[in-house]
């Protein structure tokens, strides 16, 4: 094989070159799907902070107040929203309270949606979760529900929310036990306005923003995270269940290595350009 | 000059809140406190009547498009139709909400987000060329990120997820504490720039 794969003498780099997008946008839908049609059953070893994310959840008793805010649209829900319905689900089995909230205003109907989805194991509206909605005005908002959570005389369904048993079981923020938040963009609203105020902060974020987080777990400001979609495959694991997130770690490690293979490839053809073919 | 239109007045409105929100941290008088609340309310009824202004400009922005029939005015029709059936939707039946939200708006928005991965995966090919040691350390360091968020690699190449892990703890930590330290340091100095009245840009 000389690297020629045309009659017209164009070898495989020019090829790749003139062509590169076509090529790539097929190879990555074909690695997508393929695991759909035949699964691979990748082992998925387990990020520490996934371990340490379960196992703050576990320690819960049952009625520990856990605040939880959902600061994403849908178009995230494959990285954050499976992992969010994960947790949610944990979040029953443990029997706490919880208390939802959003700083998006996508944020009540996910929340909608997957109260929809999981077993409520026989919780009680009003009494054993809540979803109080939308706060807007973004980090000012999360400023005035620090200073005020009683804030909502209403709920998201529009039910006054001043006779809802759950709504007497905290006065300050510090009441509650833990505050989950899931989010795409850099965390540092929520730290500026919950650190400190909660005993344990856990963040559910993309995989692309975790570098970036990092400080904030080592000085213990956030407690811990959840890495997007392979954070909630390893979350299913711990879990003993087979979830969308499972399903989609064969994909992601096809497409991933196929990352990996391009940025081989493209050096390869450059540096052998570079060099005059040599 | 109209006392309307003059510079001090949005100046003392940012400044007095700005020493509330500001001394409320700091000292524990109830008043501050009480005052701060007060005013992050305040932010929050604006920001509720900006989702209000948003929807006029839109429905302005989108109705003269049709009056005019520009190119593509079908797909503002689109966009109020759905806008009404949901809206009213959530109101007459709130599951054929659910519907639309859930079977149509979530996944069209997660397939735009989709498109993106096919442009990542090309824009790997043509940007992680080696051209410079600039390059070769951004490379290096994405392939082994990338290698740390597939499964497949940690099993075959345990190695992988030690060198990840150092790129995230060593470089990536104090860079992004760099990054923290300089947002904070930025922020102040806006502030203060904005109270000695030489950032002006917010009085419009």
């Amino acid at each position: 094989m000389n690297g020629r794969i045309r009659g017209d003498g164009m070898d495989w780099h020019t090829f790749m070159s003139k062509y590169d997008r076509q090529i790539i946008f097929l190879v990555v839908l074909f690695l997508t799907f393929l695991p759909a049609f035949r699964p691979i059953g990748i082992p998925l070893p387990q990020f520490y902070l996934t371990n340490k994310t379960y196992y703050a959840i576990e320690s819960l008793k049952p009625g520990d107040l856990v605040l939880i805010s959902f600061d994403f649209t849908p178009g995230e829900w494959v990285e954050l929203g499976i992992a969010m319905r994960d947790i949610m689900q944990h979040l029953f089995i443990k029997r706490a309270r919880i208390v939802i909230i959003a700083f998006d205003p996508n944020g009540p109907a996910i929340a909608h949606r997957i109260l929809g989805e999981i077993d409520l194991k026989g919780a009680v509206y009003g009494t054993d979760y809540v979803v109080l909605g939308y706060i807007p005005g973004f980090e000012t908002g999360m400023a005035a529900f620090v200073s005020n959570p009683k804030m909502f005389e209403r709920d998201y369904y529009g039910n006054p929310t001043v006779n809802m048993p759950i709504m007497n079981a905290f006065n300050t923020i510090s009441d509650f036990k833990m505050y989950i938040f899931a989010c795409l963009t850099w965390v540092d609203p929520w730290m500026r306005q919950f650190s400190g105020k909660i005993e344990t902060i856990i963040g559910v974020l993309s995989s692309d923003i975790v570098p970036q987080v990092m400080p904030y777990i080592n000085t213990g400001q956030l407690y811990s995270l959840i890495r997007g979609s392979r954070g909630a495959a390893e979350y299913e694991q711990l879990m003993g269940i087979k979830g969308e997130a499972t399903a989609f770690m064969d994909a992601a490690s096809l497409t991933v290595s196929l990352g990996v293979i391009l940025t081989i490839v493209a050096n390869y053809g450059y540096l052998k350009k570079k060099l005059g073919g040599r | 000059m109209s006392w309307v239109r003059r510079r001090e007045i949005p100046l003392i409105i940012f400044a007095v809140t700005f020493f509330i929100s500001l001394l409320q941290y700091y000292l524990k008088i109830p008043f501050l406190a009480e005052a701060n609340t007060e005013l992050s309310n305040w932010v929050l009824i604006m920001s509720t009547f900006a989702l209000g202004t948003g929807l006029i400009a839109l429905c302005m922005y989108h109705g003269k498009i049709i009056m005019q029939r520009r190119k593509g005015y079908f797909v503002s029709i689109i966009f109020f139709i759905a806008m009404v059936m949901l809206f009213s939707s959530y109101y007459l039946a709130p599951s054929f909400a659910d519907y639309l939200y859930n079977e149509i708006y979530t996944p069209l928005s997660i397939a735009i987000i989709c498109f993106t991965a096919f442009y990542n995966y090309t824009a790997i090919y043509r940007a992680f060329r080696i051209r410079n040691l600039d390059a070769a350390f951004f490379a290096f360091a994405a392939v082994f990120l990338m290698m740390m968020y597939a499964p497949v690699f940690e099993v075959v190449i345990p190695q992988t997820i030690t060198v990840a892990n150092w790129i995230l703890d060593v470089p990536n930590m104090g860079a992004s504490r760099g990054v923290i330290i300089g947002v904070a340091l930025g922020t102040i100095a806006i502030a203060v720039r904005v109270l000695l009245g030489y950032e002006r840009a917010y009085t419009g």
